[in-house]
């Protein structure tokens, strides 16, 4: 067994895991982060900005009662029915009828994440399974060397691959070296055998 | 066969519980979010929120954080403001802020602990192989962190999966191996063969000697030689004779 390549296989295995888990924030952040942040910015100000109307018209739209017009139950759960049956074509239609490109901006960006939320989440779960068969194969590596080393690697690579696809490649890519390096290190043997094996080999 | 199936558990259950512990990061907030507004909508009302958000446009006057300052922060507004004088809805406002505010503070240290805790008995699992009883400790002891905090955060049911693997590795590992009764007597009383001994009455290793063992691993071609026993070299066959 190489143990500076069991080490990094499982250092690498322990950090994809926990960048996969953590892959729905970071590819969140990375996918629609400057989007958001400068909607926001454009929207925000005193008092709520144009934030504050849009919540207005929101309730409108969907035909809350006003704030303080109502009770307070109420008021919450019509606000949440909006939200859970809201779509982009809803916030386009309000943009329309109220006149305010915030709405088109929201729309826009809403339909972007949507599209974008089915490879999230088939990302995550990939690069989860991908990151569990990484610390299995650096086991494995102990006793079958070059099956759990190729293990390793190719969970490394698969790994790197499907955190491209939820689109958040930088943390994964620190993990995925570690794995890689591992697993090449766990094929090559420890430093002992592979003295023996080149003696044997200039015996023969 | 025992450390074995200890080392499986614990790295099985160390593994569900290291991505249930970083999942608690997405569902503990969700639950705090949605239990506030379950509260919101079934014991406050409009003056709470009104009240609420009076508070937060004052918060930067808070200057004891305890319980008993926040309470007088909440009389202080009341006093000031022009919208509602009920120094009891401040009060009841503010006692509820603040019991949300701390529930958060524990959960984050919770979640921080769940994570440090599954990391922990990850490496209680490989350690369990060379030191049993250390490991073990490692995995027991994390498994019950990690069962309390999952209980406090409402997140037991993907937790207990792990816990029950973590706990039936550490109790693997600390459950002494047996031994058959000749092997265990062996190990009391170690004999010398008989045909270890010669006249000199000194008892030599039967395994065969090489004098350049260690160049042979350094990758330094090793000589063809017969391997020499001890007990038989020229001195004391002299001896012998």
């Amino acid at each position: 067994m190489n143990k500076a390549g069991y080490c990094l296989s499982i250092i690498g295995g322990v950090l994809a895991v926990v960048f996969s888990v953590l892959l729905v924030i970071t590819g969140l952040l990375f996918f629609a982060g400057n989007d958001v942040s400068r909607f926001i910015s454009n929207n925000g100000g005193q008092g709520g900005g144009n934030l504050g109307k849009m919540w207005e018209k929101i309730g409108d739209y969907y035909k809350v009662s006003p704030f303080l017009s109502g009770r307070l139950d109420k008021y919450i759960k019509g606000y949440e029915n909006a939200f859970e049956t809201m779509t982009a074509s809803d916030l386009e239609d309000m943009a329309d009828k109220y006149g305010m490109d915030s709405f088109g901006d929201l729309a826009r960006i809403y339909r972007k994440i949507d599209a974008y939320l089915p490879k999230l989440r088939i990302g995550v779960i990939a690069c989860l399974i991908a990151s569990v068969a990484a610390l299995i194969g650096a086991q494995a590596a102990r006793k079958y060397r070059v099956g759990g080393g190729i293990t390793v690697v190719s969970a490394g690579a698969l790994t790197v691959i499907f955190s491209l696809l939820a689109g958040s490649i930088l943390p994964m890519a620190a993990a995925s070296v570690l794995l890689v390096a591992g697993g090449l290190m766990q094929m090559k043997g420890p430093k002992a055998q592979r003295a023996s094996d080149v003696q044997s080999g200039g015996d023969a | 066969m025992m450390k074995k199936a200890a080392f499986a558990l614990g790295y099985a259950g160390s593994i569900l519980a290291l991505i249930f512990s970083l999942m608690m990061i997405y569902t503990v907030p969700y639950k705090i979010a949605s239990n506030v507004v379950e509260q919101a909508k079934n014991g406050m009302g409009n003056k709470n929120v009104l009240a609420f958000n009076e508070m937060v446009l004052h918060a930067g006057e808070i200057t004891d954080w305890s319980e008993r300052g926040i309470l007088d922060f909440a009389a202080s507004v009341a006093k000031k403001s022009d919208v509602l004088t009920d120094r009891y809805v401040y009060e009841n406002t503010a006692s509820f802020a603040y019991g949300v505010a701390w529930g958060a503070i524990i959960c984050a240290v919770l979640i921080a602990l769940s994570v440090i805790c599954a990391l922990v008995s990850f490496i209680g699992s490989l350690v369990c192989r060379k030191a049993r009883r250390g490991g073990g400790i490692m995995m027991l002891v994390s498994a019950f962190i990690l069962i309390l905090a999952a209980i406090y955060t409402e997140t037991i049911l993907p937790m207990a999966a792990a816990c029950l693997l973590l706990t039936l590795g550490g109790i693997f590992a600390l459950v002494p191996a047996g031994k058959p009764l000749a092997a265990r007597q062996s190990a009391r009383m170690p004999q010398a063969p008989a045909q270890w001994q010669n006249l000199s009455g000194y008892a030599y290793p039967q395994q065969p000697y090489y004098p350049q063992a260690p160049a042979r691993s350094a990758g330094v071609p090793f000589p063809e030689e017969e391997p020499r026993d001890m007990a038989q070299s020229e001195g004391e066959r002299n001896i012998t004779e």
